[in-house]
């Protein structure tokens, strides 16, 4: 059977050089949010893809992974269950890729949510704008999440300048960053747009137009939504319609941390330790530390030397330093006082500053 | 109340209408006369209308019930786009912050619709009590019954709350009810017969024309079925039960016709979804293949077939489906396709449908298991309304055997109607106790059904497939008339 779309995707998943679990694969792109899927995600460098496909099936998954097995193009190693993927599959997915569409600004484990926040309202307003110019007032508002509807009337409100004006201005402002992309990106990202006599195409639809996969199409999508956040940041004075909406979701998107390591945060923010956290939440000290490392994979700004005893911290670094690929059994015998988790912070930073 | 409201000129007002469709007329004016009103009109005639208009000829708030979260959308909507903004739903989509809102400022409301469980909820109805209700709208009152379809036993409790809201007007609103299933209506809702405005119109469509087709296997039928769908005027739906099966044939009828067909199921994305109920609405879909999940809430009127790929599960079920053809009053065509076993995907659903004894009992022993199930899980739904209503154990076996039986007998009905020789309406009317008046004058596949009549016409242009548009500024400057700015 051919290899679709999703099988040479999934198949870029794996890499040559680092050997990676398929269960671990398969958690990172559901975005199972706990401290060692995290860090894996970062490991394996996939926190691009951290939780893109959150209703993935684990059937399915493996079934394309023995797909790829099949054809040689990934090895699987059973006795320690992971999956490498061979020379073959890597130029098979450079042949392929050379002609399909594979996004390279994604960037989901730190700024899926907001991109998709973003996409949702620029969408929403664009149908309103549009209803505005055509002078429309009865319409059924396809956006039908209450708390996004409530959203776009306060925004309209705060909007200083005449309505009409600003829905002007938000289609010029759709014009100056649309011509900034791919022509093919800008023509997915128009035709999905819905508005007054207006219905934009369904992905499975532009999937049938331009004569690839739906998969393919969702990925541009969010390719390239991710990139219109970058140049609405890089262009506030000229989108400041569009740089307002981003604004507002940059601020208040701290929601990346699941809600228990968020209370966690909040108490260290305020200056409790870590034991002063689990005894005052009545935590294991473990699931505490996993809120920790949660937060520093997912803040890569946060310090981590404040939860490591400054000596332990410059032995550990020195000896890293010496050989980067010690385990933390081998720490463990040079420093018997060492713990996992600075252990692992350490791993953390290490990984910040060498990319 | 106030009887010297024109309630025409408000249909011109409110809704842009010149006329009343039948039975909305009665329904109101019965309503405005202070009557408890039950009212049965066929699918596609507008009974949103009578509770409506009722609203805004009196004073105070009218609230309803409705069993579905989507039915309760779309009514949102409508509303809203005909310039109500004294509207709302609570449901569970509603954030807990936003519902104490709502709550806190129900007397703003002129209509306020409720899911069934909302209405149980003793914050919800101590805050109904505070404000005047001028209406109590029971929609898809049928759910109340076991008899009918769809059966909720929240719905069952309707009467109790009807009563501690004060027994304000009722009007119970249904579009295919049997006799027994109306008289428990009435029953449960302590809505004493003779007091009680009955509105029932038959559930007859005379200008949709029945027709059954048997096919001797699988591809037998997609051939017929395209030919069908190229033959006859479109646009129309095809139903069927399972995703899969969907899909397949929309790419089919895409594949070899020059038909736009597009599939809906619940499997689609949201934003999709919409998407392509708006296409549809606007005329850019010729053909949609879909699940039941498809067609509450589409207001349009010229859908001209409405086929069934797969057996539907029961005659009220199957009505309501093709009700959604020729609400223009136009003729349309019903077809159903059958192959022989077709019916044992419904035997299969059915015997997942309901919890077997065992689980009943096993919850009934320890409630705690019911978080064992999956969220989303029918069962875990049903259960935990049992549970929560305080229903005895024995009283929830017995109702279940029930349930079980009036589905089986449903099924056999329908089995029934593709292969008797009989005349297709009659039959249908039969099952709900109506007798055919006047035959149309093309009635069915028994009575001779030419479906030549039915045929595209040189006006029923299809959509065939669409270029695709690869200028984006066009686009833009459509959507924001931003030429010869």
């Amino acid at each position: 059977m051919a290899l679709t779309y999703t099988d040479y995707f999934i198949l870029t998943l794996f890499s040559t050089e680092q050997p990676k679990k398929g269960s671990t694969v398969f958690h990172i792109l559901q975005g199972k949010k706990t401290a060692s899927i995290l860090y894996r995600a970062a490991d394996y460098s996939l926190d691009c893809f951290f939780g893109f496909f959150p209703t993935i099936v684990r059937h399915a998954f493996f079934q394309r992974l023995d797909q790829l097995v099949s054809v040689g193009y990934v090895t699987f190693n059973s006795d320690i269950d992971e999956y490498r993927q061979t020379v073959e599959g890597k130029e098979a997915a450079e042949r392929y890729f050379s002609h399909h569409y594979y996004p390279t600004k994604v960037r989901w484990m730190t700024h899926g949510r907001a991109v998709q926040e973003f996409q949702k309202k620029v969408y929403f307003l664009t149908q309103i704008f549009s209803e505005i110019r055509h002078n429309n007032s009865r319409y059924i508002p396809l956006e039908k999440n209450g708390a996004i509807q409530q959203w776009a009337k306060q925004w309209l409100k705060q909007q200083r300048s005449d309505v009409q004006e600003s829905a002007v201005k938000f289609g010029q402002e759709w014009k100056l960053l649309l011509s900034q992309l791919e022509s093919e990106n800008a023509i997915v990202i128009a035709q999905s747009m819905s508005g007054h006599q207006i219905v934009g195409l369904t992905k499975k639809q532009l999937a049938e137009r331009m004569s690839v996969e739906a998969l393919e199409i969702s990925m541009r999508e969010a390719d390239t939504f991710s990139k219109l956040v970058e140049l609405t940041a890089k262009q506030q004075t000229e989108v400041p319609l569009f740089y307002s909406i981003l604004k507002e979701i940059m601020e208040q998107n701290d929601n990346s941390l699941s809600k228990s390591a968020k209370e966690t945060i909040q108490l260290i923010q305020k200056g409790y330790s870590l034991e002063q956290v689990t005894n005052l939440r009545n935590l294991k000290k473990s699931t505490v530390s996993e809120h920790l490392i949660e937060w520093v994979i997912l803040f890569p700004k946060v310090d981590i030397k404040p939860f490591i005893p400054k000596e332990i911290y410059q032995i550990a670094e020195d000896l890293m330093n010496e050989n980067p690929a010690y385990t933390f059994k081998d720490m463990q015998e040079k420093i018997p006082a060492m713990e996992f988790l600075w252990f692992r912070l350490i791993q953390i930073e290490r990984r910040r500053k060498n990319g | 109340m106030d009887s010297k409201v024109d309630i025409h000129e408000l249909l011109k007002l409110k809704f842009g209408y010149d006329t009343f469709r039948e039975g909305q007329e009665e329904t109101i004016r019965a309503a405005l006369s202070g009557k408890n009103t039950l009212v049965m009109l066929p699918t596609g005639t507008g009974k949103s209308i009578c509770y409506q208009l009722t609203g805004y000829a009196t004073n105070g708030t009218a609230i309803i019930v409705s069993p579905l979260i989507s039915l309760m959308q779309d009514q949102v909507e409508q509303l809203k786009m005909n310039g109500e903004k004294r509207v709302v739903a609570l449901n569970s989509l509603l954030s807990p912050n936003h519902k104490r809102q709502v709550l806190r400022q129900l007397h703003q409301f002129k209509f306020i619709y409720l899911s069934p469980e909302m209405l149980l909820q003793p914050q919800v109805l101590e805050a109904l009590k505070t404000i005047s209700i001028s209406l109590f709208v029971i929609d898809e009152a049928h759910c109340i019954s076991q008899w009918g379809m769809d059966f909720r036993p929240e719905y069952s409790s309707l009467g109790q709350i009807r009563k501690a809201l004060g027994n304000p007007l009722t009007m119970a609103l249904t579009a295919t009810a049997t006799p027994r299933v109306r008289e428990e209506i009435l029953t449960s809702l302590q809505l004493l017969p003779d007091d009680t405005h009955q509105i029932l119109y038959s559930v007859n469509r005379p200008n949709i024309s029945l027709g059954t087709i048997q096919c001797e296997n699988h591809a037998h039928k997609n051939e017929l079925v395209i030919e069908m769908v190229q033959k006859i005027s479109k646009p129309g739906i095809i139903y069927f039960s399972s995703k899969k099966m969907a899909d397949e044939i929309a790419l089919l009828i895409r594949s070899q016709t020059s038909l736009a067909a597009e599939s809906y199921h619940s499997s689609l994305e949201t934003g999709d979804k919409i998407k392509i109920q708006h296409q549809f609405i606007q005329g850019a879909i010729d053909v949609i293949c879909a699940t039941s999940a498809f067609g509450m809430g589409i207001n349009k009127n010229n859908i001209r077939f409405v086929f069934h790929y797969h057996l539907p599960a029961s005659p009220e079920a199957y009505l309501q489906e093709i009700g959604r053809a020729g609400r223009d009053g136009q003729p349309s065509v019903a077809l159903l396709f059958y192959e022989q076993g077709d019916h044992y995907i419904h035997q299969r659903f059915q015997e997942e449908a309901l919890p077997s004894e065992d689980v009943i009992e096993m919850v009934y022993r320890d409630p705690s298991k019911l978080d064992l199930f999956p969220n989303e899980d029918s069962h875990k739904q049903l259960l935990s309304s049992f549970i929560e209503l305080k229903r005895p154990l024995q009283e929830v076996k017995r109702q279940m055997e029930l349930q079980r039986k009036v589905k089986q007998n449903q099924l056999y009905f329908m089995i029934h109607y593709i292969q008797s020789p009989e005349c297709k309406r009659e039959l249908l009317l039969h099952y709900f106790e109506e007798t055919l008046t006047q035959k149309p004058e093309i009635c069915c596949s028994s009575c001779g059904l030419d479906l030549e009549k039915y045929q595209t016409s040189e006006e029923n242009q299809v959509n065939s497939h669409k270029e695709f548009k690869k200028e984006w500024q066009n686009t833009l400057n459509d959507l924001f008339l931003l030429e010869n700015l």
